[in-house]
């Protein structure tokens, strides 16, 4: 049994606290002092209040548990109900409360680089730097192509002609290091890789098209000087097509049509599922752009035509200025930099954000962010939105120079630890060390998210998880032999 | 009525219970045993809430929805090793069961659950129980 407190602030609580719980307002520091002084006597502590950040503040001690009375007073349908959840809950709370396992204390608070390095100079690569420097962090920018790299402002140093040979450390202490012009090791808290991916013109499926007189590409530069009487978008015809080529040419088609152009778009799809691709694709039939779907391209009497698939019949031919979608493709180098990085890429090779559950942006790996077209194609406006949430993580983590904890972490035993590596396999997160001089592997509290899979797999049953150690969880399975 | 304990990672199954589809009565005592990540749920566990229990459900991600990579899959194994290891022990493999909740995870949690809950009424009490709750 453990010493049963509650919240006595019964407005925030919005529930009677059962009977035999001693009052306190956990959230101020009278409160908190009484819980404290309660652990210190090595007593078990529940607290009934609004939620669980009393343990994460307090940096999940052995001995507290927290109830969300809160939560199960606004969830519960009726009185009763409410009774026997509330019920349930302490008793779950009390028997985990009451075993006090093997649990050292980790600390909460770790020096953290405030410098971020940001791999790649494309539009997200240069909108997270921007927003980096925004928020006080120091970039260091870098670019495998020659560059030049300009406005970025002062706090943006940047390095052309420079690559990412590999990668040490942990969240707010990573130690990169640089190859070709640059060269060197250089400490910074956070990385963001904004790498892009490739664009290539896929000559074959366009009937052997090559840009030059009359024939561009999405992608090609339209001055305004010259805009065409005639022109065609030609898209979809070859894989890695999608709204990354559809955005653009209706952005441009728009603008020619406007210019008293007489814009064709032949596609496949219409790709508007993107944020403000409909009201643009609306805004071009309303300019009078000429929109034809087609299934397939067919060489007619010495030119290209868009055909009906069951018909066969001839819909239309590129006329004009030819505008030819590109392809996107995993970079080159995407393997490279997931290999320096120690990520992942997915089963498209992309360098992707390895989990639906992660927010996009985020890897397996704290303080690493991937952002824009490097994790998967898409269009400008969406690269800049991935490099600032990219930006606002990596900010909210070390730009404040210390990374505070507020996630439970996985600890070690050394004296169990029998050096298998097995945790440092298992580990998802690349958070296990092995310390060579203490002969035992430990995880390093920045890196790790306190996930268990380590404590699962361990053989020695060396490790534990702070608020999840193996005595609080047999004890809330369920006594034996009483 | 049955009495089941259910390990829920948070990823997923806690979140649905914070939802509030708990709001509904189960018609079953649950004990519902929240862990980090499916990875942490273990044999022993697994092994020890049959010890006070009538049946276990271990519920986490679908396939390559997990937030820590491989928990899920972890998880389903050390439910697959358990389920082989119950006959042995004279034991029904149909007393653990592993389940996946996706977006629509309160229904299927409850769905596991009743499953649960009906293969577990034609079997009789659980022999390897030694203690009541």
């Amino acid at each position: 049994m453990g010493v049963l407190t509650g919240c006595s602030d019964r407005a925030c609580l919005g529930v009677d606290l059962p009977a035999g719980v001693e009052p306190l307002v956990p959230c101020r520091p009278e409160g908190l002092a009484r819980v404290r002084s309660l652990l210190e006597q090595g007593q078990a502590v529940v607290v009934l209040s609004c939620g669980r950040e009393l343990a994460e503040r307090e940096g999940f001690p052995a001995g507290l548990a927290c109830v969300d009375v809160r939560e199960i007073a606004w969830l519960a349908p009726d009185e009763a109900s409410l009774r026997r959840r509330l019920d349930a809950a302490l008793t779950a709370a009390q028997r985990r409360a009451a075993a006090l396992g093997w649990h050292p204390a980790v600390p909460r608070r770790f020096p953290a680089e405030r410098k971020v390095l940001v791999l790649g100079a494309g539009v997200a690569g240069r909108e997270a730097s921007r927003a980096l420097a925004a928020l006080g962090c120091p970039v260091l920018l870098v670019e495998g192509g020659p560059g030049p790299v300009t406005g970025l402002g002062a706090s943006v140093e940047v390095a052309v002609s420079t690559t990412l040979a590999g990668l040490t450390g942990h969240a707010g202490a990573f130690t990169a290091r640089l190859a070709g012009a640059v060269s060197g090791e250089v400490s910074c808290g956070a990385v963001i890789v904004a790498t892009g991916c490739r664009w290539e013109l896929r000559s074959d499926c366009y009937g052997g098209l090559c840009p030059g007189a009359g024939i561009a590409t999405v992608a090609g530069p339209f001055a305004a000087a010259d805009v065409p009487a005639k022109v065609t978008f030609w898209l979809d015809a070859a894989p890695g097509e999608g709204r990354w080529c559809f955005e653009p040419a209706l952005r441009t088609a728009v603008s020619m049509a406007g210019a008293g152009s007489s814009v064709y778009i032949l596609h496949r799809e219409a790709r508007v599922a993107g944020d403000g691709l409909e009201a643009l694709y609306a805004e071009a039939r309303r300019r009078g752009v000429t929109f034809v779907k087609y299934d397939r391209v067919a060489p007619a009497a010495g030119r290209l035509v868009a055909v009906e698939a069951g018909s066969g019949r001839e819909l239309a031919a590129p006329e004009g200025l030819i505008v030819l979608g590109l392809s996107a493709a995993p970079a080159a180098d995407a393997p490279a930099i997931a290999g320096a990085l120690d990520l992942d890429t997915g089963p498209d090779g992309y360098l992707q954000a390895d989990s639906v559950h992660a927010e996009p942006v985020l890897t397996r790996r704290r303080g690493i962010y991937v952002a824009g077209s490097c994790r998967g194609p898409m269009t400008e406006a969406e690269a800049i939105r991935d490099a600032r949430a990219a930006a606002m993580g990596a900010g909210a983590l070390i730009a404040g120079g210390e990374i505070g904890r507020t996630w439970p972490v996985a600890v070690v035993d050394p004296d169990k630890c029998a050096l298998c590596l097995t945790c440092q396999r298992a580990c998802p997160h690349r958070a296990i060390v092995v310390d060579s001089v203490a002969r035992a592997a430990s995880a390093v509290p920045q890196a790790c998210y306190g996930c268990g899979v380590c404590a699962g797999e361990c053989p020695a049953k060396a490790i534990q998880v702070e608020g999840y150690a193996d005595a609080a969880m047999l004890a809330e399975i369920g006594e034996v032999g009483r | 009525m049955s009495e089941l304990t259910a390990f829920l990672c948070a990823g997923t199954a806690a979140a649905h219970r914070r939802l509030g589809e708990w709001a509904r009565p189960l018609g079953m005592d649950v004990r519902m045993v929240e862990v980090p990540c499916g990875g942490k749920v273990e044999v022993v566990q697994i092994l020890r809430a049959l010890l006070v229990s009538e049946g276990v459900l271990v519920a986490g991600c679908p396939a390559d929805a997990c937030r820590h990579l491989t928990g899920n899959v972890r998880a389903r194994a050390r439910v697959a090793y358990v389920q082989g290891l119950l006959p042995q022990l004279r034991l029904e493999p149909q007393r653990v069961a592993w389940a996946e909740l996706g977006p629509d995870g309160a229904i299927k949690l409850e769905r596991a659950l009743g499953d649960l809950a009906e293969s577990l009424s034609g079997l009789g009490p659980n022999r390897g129980r030694v203690s009541a709750r």
